[in-house]
């Protein structure tokens, strides 16, 4: 009945003597959206890390699909179907709108050494269907790098889902973007999710975003678990009302 | 015995004098995050410069020579700093080769104005001449003289780095170079005075080994790869790397020479390729992102 | 009118999706024209001329050859020189030990050179950016410290000279024909290359490797498969060396020479495929000519070197694009969405 997409059991993880991942055990369910927060400093950044193999665990293990995918290289797990979107806007600035979204179409065909065909332009036609979802199909032709911030975003998450991921990993979605740009954002994520099936993992400092979107939030609070469930178990725990939304205010502002 | 001691002071000398100008290239990495391929240019300054000054004399004339250059190159190194350098900065590697390697060719046209296409010779004060027989063995005084200022230099760095503010004050100017600021040091001014110390120390060398070579244009090419070496071997920044970097390229030249001569000058390449296989950012250096 | 195709052309690293015969005839007018002009250039010039000539259209495979890495997978190579080595030496020595005619070592040739960058890459490509430079650097003075001290098998620091191409070829027209085909032939397959999804994968590893991995490409074995092809046909410009000068020697592989591929690359502009063919011509020729004129050409190169990389970053052709690209978005007034954010890279028009 329950169908577990990504397990994280027991993840630690310790830089000298700090440890910023204590015994940390997630299970996301498939189709859904499940956010992790928490002030800043909790470990949120650091798990992401763990868990896309950016960072190698000190201990515990990452199952995604019923497969360990500890230690493995970071292109390996994309491959597996765990995609992530960096907190820092992350594009390929010297690259068309549609390039850097038939470059994920390539990745996902195996067609990265194909040095004879124009494959990248007959995938043309399909990027601009992606780029229609995400609300880029005008920028097309754009050279990425002079997009507007919220537009990288955006086009961030059409790269992603070019790959057809099982799992989406967003870290900080919505950091540094004005109201309107991260309603946008929210909504593309809810519709993308939902249409696709595609489970989605984020970690979010705006809370009317996290309480609006999400299945399932996780709260960590120095490294640890401290309560997880349906947004409203969450909001009513008493340990995070004292722990964390008291910081919530403050937290949101300070998003870069 | 007699022989490994001329070996091994021989090669304490040669890797003396290629910590020196190393020294200088990392310490201008470390606090700029900039590979200066002129470095080699002011070591060939610094030896003509020498050959210049101290003229045929073998005597007082000779320290004052080289503690001219010295001074002389460092300022040449402020400009090229003010001139060149400053505005490489933070730029892409590519940036930086590229400007600095054009640097070294103005430099050695420069230089082939001044002081011609021969080559030049030096001879050392008579107090540092000759030689001196240890355990059998007959050493040239000259060495120790190279290697004494290989040790000053390292132990002044070491002190330097280690032991006051400017050490702090070079690691926070890469790390977080705001703060740094906000605290009220002169960033540029702190880039000028490393760079003009970096170069200090390649003319150091280049001068100090002047009576054992023959000074002539080209030098400011070879001795840039050696530094080269050096630096990536050491791990790009850090002083105690290129010192052991510097005894690991001089023990594979030596090594290398007794082995098979045909050979010889490819060792400390193959020195560089083990370490940087088994790791890739040198042996003191950090994994760069 | 002429400016627009060349800055289409000369944009060549960005395409912006699927054109019809039109465009890709105006795409393909410039470099007809310049492969034409080089042609009847060469067919009529005085024999001396012709040569210098020659070489400069070898040495414009070179900086292309070079560029695939530098300007397109954004790795810095101080070291493609070893392969330019590899192509002449190849040559060169076949008929100095009686063990290859000229055609077998010609053909031969790029697949040592592709060979030798298969462990050379492996090794090479673990390490990153500065380091990587660094690295390829010393590969290239090692290649130079072997040609060298080899002296039984290279010939050492005098290298190898002699009547080692058919008799055929000692006509200057025949050589430079043999040239500008080879040259020919090689760009297009370049050209054909780097405008794969291969080609697009590269120039996303350029621009930001990290997200490249994280959509699940294996950047390692795509930076390798480069360093290789770049490898092929630095050797093949190497072989053209030897048709050129009947020779080789241990200064075509040291450090210095590997940087002049960079230098060209960096003059005519990174960022597009024909950029580097333009540096090429434009150093060959200011070199050459230089060298008649003054002993400073050092000075000359340094000062272009410092200015180009200061002031324009994207080089000769990259300067000429942008003018073009301000000029047609002038024409067809189209507004490029929001305020376009300068792009740091691209240095822009004056």
């Amino acid at each position: 009945m329950s169908d577990t997409v990504l397990a994280v059991e027991g993840l630690v993880r310790d830089f000298g003597a700090f440890r910023a991942v204590n015994h940390v055990d997630l299970a996301v369910e498939r189709g859904t959206i499940h956010a992790v927060i928490g002030p800043n400093g909790a470990g949120k950044s650091t798990l992401f890390k763990l868990i896309t193999g950016s960072l190698r665990p000190t201990a515990g293990r990452v199952i995604l699909n019923g497969q360990s995918i500890g230690g493995k290289r970071s292109h390996v797990i994309a491959r597996r179907g765990l995609v992530q979107v960096f907190q820092l806007s992350s594009i390929c600035g010297r690259l068309t709108v549609a390039e850097s979204v038939a470059l994920g179409l390539i990745s996902q065909r195996h067609r990265g050494f194909d040095v004879a065909s124009t494959y990248q332009r007959r995938a043309r036609d399909e990027a601009v269907a992606i780029l229609d979802q995400v609300g880029l199909v005008a920028h097309a032709s754009s050279i990425a790098g002079t997009l507007s911030h919220g537009d990288q975003r955006a086009l961030e998450i059409a790269m992603a889902l070019a790959i057809k991921p099982t799992v989406l990993l967003l870290d900080e979605p919505t950091a540094g973007m004005s109201p309107a740009e991260t309603a946008v954002i929210a909504d593309l994520v809810v519709s993308e999710a939902r249409a696709r099936g595609i489970t989605v993992v984020l970690s979010e400092h705006d809370m009317d975003v996290v309480f609006g979107i999400s299945d399932h939030v996780t709260v960590l609070h120095q490294g640890q678990v401290i309560a997880g469930g349906t947004p409203a178990q969450v909001r009513s725990h008493p340990e995070v009302m004292a722990i964390y939304l008291g910081h919530a205010a403050t937290a949101g502002e300070e998003a870069p | 015995m007699a022989r490994f001691l001329t070996e091994a002071i021989g090669t304490l000398s040669d890797a003396g004098s290629l910590f020196v100008v190393a020294a200088g290239l990392t310490l201008v990495f470390g606090a700029m995050r900039v590979i200066n391929l002129a470095h080699g240019s002011f070591y060939m300054y610094g030896a003509f410069l020498v050959t210049t000054i101290a003229g045929t004399s073998s005597g007082l004339r000779f320290w004052v020579a080289l503690g001219l250059a010295a001074v002389v190159v460092a300022l040449l190194g402020a400009v090229v700093q003010l001139g060149v350098v400053r505005f490489v900065v933070g730029k892409e590697p590519l940036t930086q080769l590229v400007a600095t390697f054009a640097v070294l060719y103005i430099l050695a046209d420069i230089g082939l104005h001044l002081w011609g296409s021969g080559a030049r010779s030096v001879n050392a004060p008579l107090a540092v001449s000759g030689t001196f027989t240890l355990a059998g063995a007959y050493l040239p005084v000259y060495d120790l003289v190279i290697i004494g200022l290989a040790i000053l230099v390292g132990v002044v760095l070491w002190l330097l780095l280690s032991h006051t503010s400017l050490g702090w004050m070079i690691r926070a100017a890469v790390d977080d170079p705001e703060l740094l600021q906000a605290g009220g040091v002169n960033l540029r001014r702190l880039h000028l005075g490393v760079f003009a110390a970096g170069a200090l120390l390649a003319a150091l060398a280049g001068a100090v080994v002047t009576p054992q070579i023959s000074v002539a244009p080209g030098m400011d090419q070879s001795i840039i790869v050696s530094s080269l070496l050096v630096v990536v071997i050491g791990g790009l920044g850090s002083i105690v790397g290129t010192a052991f970097a510097a005894l690991i390229i001089g023990i594979a030249d030596t090594v290398g020479t007794l082995v098979d001569p045909t050979w010889a000058s490819t060792f400390m390449y193959f020195a560089v390729i083990i370490v940087l296989v088994v790791r890739p950012w040198g042996l003191f250096g950090t994994p760069e992102r | 009118m002429t400016t627009l195709p060349a800055a289409d052309l000369l944009a060549a690293g960005r395409d912006a999706g699927g054109s019809p015969w039109a465009g890709r005839l105006r795409r393909a007018a410039l470099p007809l024209a310049f492969f034409v002009a080089v042609l009847v250039l060469g067919l009529t010039m005085a024999p001396a001329n012709v040569l210098e000539l020659q070489y400069a259209v070898s040495l414009a495979l070179f900086a292309v050859a070079t560029n695939l890495m530098l300007g397109f997978g954004g790795l810095v190579s101080f070291g493609q020189g070893v392969f330019y080595g590899v192509g002449a030496y190849t040559v060169s020595l076949g008929w100095m030990h009686q063990s290859l005619s000229f055609s077998e070592a010609m053909i031969l040739a790029p697949f040592l050179g592709a060979a030798l960058a298969v462990p050379l890459g492996m090794i090479a490509l673990r390490t990153r950016r500065l380091y990587f430079a660094l690295l390829t650097l010393a590969l290239s003075q090692l290649a130079y410290v072997i040609a060298e001290n080899q002296t039984n098998f290279t010939g050492g620091t005098n290298g190898v000279f002699g009547a080692m191409v058919p008799s055929w070829l000692l006509v200057p027209r025949n050589s430079f024909l043999l040239t500008l085909a080879i040259v020919t032939v090689s760009l297009a397959i370049l050209w054909k290359v780097l405008h794969s999804p291969f080609g697009l994968v590269l120039r996303g590893i350029r621009d930001n490797r990290e997200r490249v991995e994280a959509l699940g490409v294996n950047v390692y074995a795509h930076e390798l498969a480069a360093f290789v092809i770049s490898g092929f046909f630095c050797a093949v410009a190497g072989t053209l060396f030897v048709v050129y000068s009947q020779s080789s020697y241990p200064e075509i592989v040291d450090w210095t020479a590997s940087g002049i591929p960079v230098f060209m690359a960096v003059i005519g502009g990174m960022y597009t495929f024909f950029g580097p063919v333009v540096g090429a011509f434009v150093y060959e020729f200011a070199n050459h000519y230089l060298i008649e004129y003054t002993q400073d050409w050092q000075l000359v190169i340094g000062v272009v070197l410092l200015a180009i990389v200061l002031l324009r970053p994207d080089g000769l052709a990259g300067s000429l694009s942008a003018i073009g690209e301000r000029w047609r978005r002038r024409r067809d007034r189209v507004p490029a969405g929001p305020p376009p954010a300068p792009l740091p890279p691209e240095g822009g028009a004056s």
